[in-house]
């Protein structure tokens, strides 16, 4: 009786021992906080998140930031601000995180960076798209690694200047603040390339329509020279579906951006697929060649059985914050943002640059025509046209009017 | 100008003849495969006087063994004619079972308690569909022949959908017929008429019931096996079509197979030619229609005031 208390004993004290690693320094913690379940977790927040672990481990391996370790803390925002926000006190105030980055759903990113700055907490977008948030409701402590808004709706306005040129226009898009702000920002960046442009009829399906029939139907039959559509997710799919029926894509001129988009193209396969559509696309890793994208796309394809895509801003971000740590030499937040601003990353879509003036990162946006190769298993964008970054973003002197207007 | 009458007019600049038909069309072909599930949903009410909150879960069911049996059965031609066959009988059988274990505890208890176990169906179904096939859309390919566009003077319309559009007129035809025409139709009437009497004169009411119920959740597979080419199985496609059913069976008189049929026809062409005039209203016609006949005829165009 006595010989196994003290075996139990002495196997406590060694389990204890070997999981206290004593020398290792105190790890460094980042909140992620991403939309993990339902159907936009699937697309987007489960990717994000397989590409910050990829970032994390590589760091790890070699040794860390400033020779500490780095730990990343997942929580799910269920697509809720209330929710977003309670996870973002938790994340700050008990796990003591340094910043917190993630976020597909626009409420959500602004309550979290209303919040983070009170809190003087970095937060760092990586997929949520509303320009807003870092052009009027921008502040010290929010930024963005990814597009935004008006950086699609101007390249996809380029594309379809540059390869149509039309000027009757027919509008498709969901009827809410997204589409109706795409349609407008499309319209003003279209027309000042082709300004005798005009709309000719607009269509505004609610979210997660069924029967798209009637819809194609009219767009067929009104006689525009091009259709600018706003529609993403799962209605790209459900549309092209019900349009290829019709014989849509062989009779009309169709784009928009997220007509290129990965997630929705590599579930259609190559035989029903919005053919000839302009669409936009933010890592074409069949497109570039860089030895940042040829190491980082096979290793995540592996990791995580998926495509890469949009998900690699998670990843991005992971390396701008180590980046930026080691040139404050410091993990002290103010010292960092510091560092942030303007910085120069070195990414799979090349050097790009965080803007200083409103924290915003100049990421390309890749658009051109969908078509099916030998090279990948689903439809993709070939041939595009790559807008200038300072092109596709609102200047710093046009967003510090808007800021000084408000 | 305001902008909805700037939308108006400029809409009805671009009208033409061939648009105008395509977009009739287009909205009996809605108006038929929605009559397929509307139908089912009326029959049940008519006879069980059960309102089932979970007809149009067990429609989105018959949409994923569409796609499940259509991707098992890929490597054999005509995959989807096979789903057409099993996919609602799978959806008719566990009708059968959720009849003869749950609802037939209730019949005698007030309308909210069969609403809130019709309910709790739509929320332990969908989460079933969700545990089995995931919450990503799943797509079925357009069947052999119907793959192409046929030309309507010179339009094309896909002649999936006309086969969609003769669908509706087969199945009203042989439920009529049923109806009409055979022992259980005859049981269906006199159950409608008299339960009680139904069952003093012998008939055996809790199997007809068992048959009715499956039968309604047959019309509901058939109807979501053949929405699935169209568009996609996904996760909320349920409740969009309960809503549009209550719609027709409002329209066209509860528990009236006619009423069913011309409900389904009035509801696909409203929101066509609301999409094609006034799109952003074309919800809210249907609705109208709804409460105009509700206000001047509130058993329906074809039921009877009770």
């Amino acid at each position: 009786m006595r010989r196994t208390i003290i075996i139990t004993l002495i196997a406590t004290l060694v389990s204890f021992l070997t999981s206290l690693p004593i020398y290792a320094a105190e790890p460094i913690k980042f909140g992620f906080l991403h939309s993990l379940s339902g159907g936009t977790g699937q697309v987007y927040g489960i990717p994000d998140l397989e590409a910050v672990k990829i970032a994390v481990d590589e760091i790890n391996k070699a040794g860390g930031i400033l020779g500490r370790p780095l730990e990343v803390i997942p929580r799910d925002d269920k697509l809720n601000p209330e929710n977003a926000v309670r996870e973002a006190k938790d994340l700050i105030l008990n796990q003591k995180v340094q910043w917190i980055q993630g976020t597909v759903s626009s409420a959500v990113a602004l309550a979290v960076s209303a919040y983070c700055k009170e809190a003087k907490v970095p937060f760092i977008i990586t997929t949520a798209q509303s320009a807003a948030i870092t052009e009027e409701k921008g502040h010290r402590y929010v930024f963005r690694i990814s597009t935004n808004t008006e950086s699609y709706t101007r390249s996809v306005a380029t594309g379809a200047a540059k390869d149509w040129g039309g000027k009757k226009i027919f509008i498709i898009g969901p009827d809410y603040e997204y589409g109706h702000k795409s349609k407008a920002d499309f319209m003003e960046a279209y027309t000042k390339l082709v300004p005798e442009a005009k709309v000719i009829g607009e269509l505004w399906p609610k979210v997660g329509n069924q029967d798209w029939t009637p819809y194609i139907s009219k767009i067929m039959s009104a006689g525009a020279d091009f259709v600018y559509c706003s529609l993403w997710g799962g209605d790209v799919i459900s549309f092209t579906k019900a349009a290829w029926a019709f014989g849509y894509f062989d009779r009309v001129k169709h784009c928009g951006q997220d007509w290129g988009n990965m997630e929705a193209l590599s579930k259609m396969g190559k035989d029903i697929y919005p053919k000839g559509s302009i669409g936009g696309s933010h890592y074409p890793y069949w497109l570039i060649n860089n030895p940042i994208s040829n190491a980082y796309w096979p290793k995540f394809n592996k990791a995580s059985g998926m495509y890469a895509g949009l998900s690699v801003t998670g990843y991005t971000t992971v390396y701008a914050l180590k980046q930026a740590i080691e040139k404050a030499k410091a993990v002290d937040i103010e010292k960092f943002i510091n560092a942030l601003e303007g910085m120069e990353l070195n990414t799979v879509v090349g050097k790009i640059q965080i803007r200083a003036c409103d924290h915003q990162t100049l990421w390309p946006f890749w658009v051109g025509p969908v078509t099916v190769t030998a090279d990948l298993p689903w439809p993709h964008i070939t041939n595009p046209v790559l807008l200038e970054p300072a092109k596709g973003y609102k200047s710093c002197s046009e967003i510090e009017a808007i800021r000084t207007k408000k | 100008m305001d902008p909805f009458w700037e939308t108006l007019e400029r809409n009805s600049k671009h009208m033409n003849l061939q648009g105008i038909i395509i977009q009739i069309l287009s909205g009996i072909s809605t108006g038929m495969v929605i009559f397929l599930i509307a139908v089912g949903l009326s029959l049940v009410f008519g006879t069980l006087r059960i309102l089932n909150l979970a007809h149009g879960t067990l429609y989105m069911m018959g949409a994923y063994l569409c796609y499940w049996v259509s991707s098992v059965l890929t490597s054999f031609g005509g995959a989807f004619w096979w789903s057409l066959l099993l996919a609602p009988i799978g959806v008719a059988i566990f009708g059968g079972l959720i009849e003869v274990i749950l609802l037939r505890r209730i019949y005698d208890r007030e309308h909210l308690d069969q609403y809130l176990l019709t309910f709790a169906l739509v929320l332990v179904i969908g989460d079933l569909c969700k545990l089995a096939w995931g919450v990503e859309y799943h797509l079925v390919t357009t069947p052999w022949p119907f793959q192409g566009p046929v030309f309507v003077m010179g339009m094309p319309f896909p002649s999936y959908n006309v086969f969609l559009i003769a669908c509706g007129p087969v199945i009203f035809i042989g439920l009529w017929a049923l109806i009409h025409y055979t022992r259980l139709g005859k049981v269906i009437r006199a159950m409608t008429y008299n339960r009680e009497m139904a069952n003093a004169l012998g008939t055996n009411v809790p199997r007809a019931y068992t048959v009715v119920f499956m039968l309604g959740c047959w019309l509901a597979g058939l109807g979501g096996t053949l929405v699935v080419p169209t568009a996609s199985a996904m996760p909320g496609m349920d409740m969009i079509v309960l809503i549009e059913c209550f719609i027709i069976i409002v329209i066209g008189g509860l528990g009236s197979l006619s009423g069913a049929f011309l409900g389904s026809l009035i509801f696909g062409l409203v929101n066509a030619f609301g999409i094609l005039v006034a799109p952003r209203l074309a919800v809210a016609f249907a609705f109208i229609l709804m409460i105009v006949i509700l206000i001047i005829r509130p058993w329906g165009l074809m039921g009877e005031p009770e």
